[in-house]
């Protein structure tokens, strides 16, 4: 079962199932418009699907299922694996450290400066800007991570231990 | 276990991690980042940015001074290229008729030492791009004998002042909390105000008015020109907040603001209101009784009600949203002739 799960192609397809349901929660639980890539329809349901679990899925989720779809990209090397899940842990965090309102006004200045096109930079800007900043979130990344890592041990290594 | 041979991932996988990568950070910054929403992009982020208009103007554009004392104007431009060349003008009848003044070129014109025949001087300065005409911004001295009575506060403690919200067009008044901080402002001690915006309303309004600052024209003198100046500070992005603050004058039940409605934007301390030689004209009633025609409203003269000063805030924002600014060295000059 585990070799079975540990090919690409099985890791790729659980990735897209986590970030599915990641999608979800947005779909379900949020305010419509609340994301720039989603469309601003209605709700699926009266807000409520994931309860309280809603407000910290999506960030457990990110780089979980993105750790997943970039090993099920590069292959399974070890070093490659834990690389992954840390740099995903670290882009997640840093995205989330970057809601804080001071962070935020400084890359809002240096996005500014940069010169880059308003259609690159204010997404950027508007996501920082607006964005809240939240401990939770970031404990939640920070699980989502290792969960990755430790699935990603589980599904190698025990196809390394179990190999004739 | 066994040891792991060395796998280097081939070029498509690499491509394929870099896409994969970039959908990942693109999936961040497309989840709104536990935000409200994002507003709507529009027509902002798929036309080309206009050019920044060209532009020239005096600092200060207004000005008062005590006789015998210097003043100095200097013009800026902004967004402008080419040679700049200057002539500073003069206008004695109201800006109807300006003359050039001698020898008057460079980008700052001194006045060492006014006097009375500087009042209500209005200077311009013709301002050649190149050698054409682009631009004559004009600023106004006003000049007066006798040194301004000063109201200011820099410690603004709550005991000082009185605190009236303003309710909203449905009525309902918006809540705000005012601290009286003893560090962190300009520096040292100031004033934290926190306004939240009631449901259904895009805005909140307070008036802030000092106990201490009362001027009477019937036993003080009439009133020339008033200054105000203030430093302000936003405790959040000003991106989707605007925080405005204006001098405020009460007088016989009614308030008046200045016309001038500054914004306070960025999060550091700044002197945002700075306006000089304001006269009755420059206020604009905002409650109380009506002024009648031909009525002086405000009234500066000498037998004028005595007149209270203040400031107030306004806040827009999203309802339901609170927003944090600061005002420290609050201070109004009264200027007799």
């Amino acid at each position: 079962m585990a070799k079975l799960l540990a090919r690409p192609t099985s890791l790729a397809a659980l990735g897209g199932l986590l970030l599915a349901l990641g999608i979800l929660v947005y779909l379900a639980d949020r305010q419509p418009g609340h994301a720039l890539l989603l469309p601003a329809w209605p709700r699926l349901a009266d807000g409520a699907w994931f309860g309280s679990a809603g407000a910290w899925l999506p960030s457990f989720v990110h780089p979980l299922a993105f750790s997943l779809l970039t090993v099920a990209a590069l292959g399974p090397s070890r070093r490659l694996r834990l690389g992954v899940c840390a740099a995903w842990g670290t882009v997640d965090a840093a995205f989330e450290l970057g809601q804080l309102p001071k962070v935020a006004a400084w890359v809002d200045e240096a996005l500014n400066a940069s010169g880059l096109p308003k259609a690159l930079s204010r997404p950027v800007v508007d996501y920082f800007l607006h964005g809240r900043f939240d401990a939770a979130d970031l404990a939640a990344l920070a699980l989502g991570s290792l969960a990755a890592a430790a699935i990603l041990h589980f599904l190698h290594d025990a196809d390394d231990n179990h190999a004739p | 276990m066994r040891p792991e041979p060395p796998r280097r991932p081939s070029l498509v996988r690499a491509l394929l991690a870099v896409c994969v990568s970039l959908v990942g950070i693109v999936a961040i910054v497309g989840s709104g980042g536990g935000s409200l929403g994002f507003p709507p992009c529009g027509d902002i982020c798929n036309e080309p940015e206009p050019p920044p208009t060209p532009s020239a103007a005096i600092a200060p554009d207004r000005y008062t001074a005590l006789v015998g004392t210097p003043a100095s104007f200097t013009v800026t431009t902004a967004n402008v290229s080419g040679s700049l060349a200057y002539q500073w003008q003069r206008s004695d009848d109201g800006g109807t008729s300006y003359a050039d003044i001698a020898g008057e070129t460079s980008a700052t014109y001194a006045i060492p030492s006014v006097n009375l025949a500087d009042d209500k001087a209005m200077l311009r300065v013709q301002v050649r791009v190149n050698g054409v005409p682009a631009f004559a911004p004009n600023a106004l001295l006003a000049v007066s004998a006798v040194p301004g009575i000063v109201f200011q506060d820099t410690e603004l403690l709550a005991g000082d002042w009185s605190i009236s919200p303003v309710p909203g067009d449905n009525g309902v008044v918006p809540m705000q909390v005012t601290e009286s901080l003893a560090s962190g402002g300009n520096p040292g001690a100031f004033r934290k105000m926190t306004f939240q915006i009631p449901a259904g309303t895009g805005s909140a309004r307070v008036f802030f008015s000092s106990l201490a600052s009362t001027y009477d024209p019937a036993t003080e003198g009439a009133v020339y020109v008033i200054d105000y100046a203030e430093d302000c500070t936003a405790f959040q992005p000003t991106d989707l907040i605007l925080i405005q603050s204006s001098l405020v004058l009460e007088q016989s039940g009614r308030r008046f603001l200045s016309n001038n409605f500054e914004a306070c934007t960025g999060t550091t301390w700044r002197t945002v209101v700075n306006r000089a030689s304001l006269a009755p004209a420059d206020f604009r009633l905002f409650d109380g009784a009506a002024c009648a025609t031909g009525e002086a409203c405000p009234d500066f003269s000498a037998s004028a009600a005595p007149m209270r000063f203040g400031y107030w805030r306004i806040v827009f924002t999203t309802p339901g949203q609170s927003a944090a600014h600061g005002i420290d060295n609050w201070k109004v000059t009264v200027w007799k002739r």
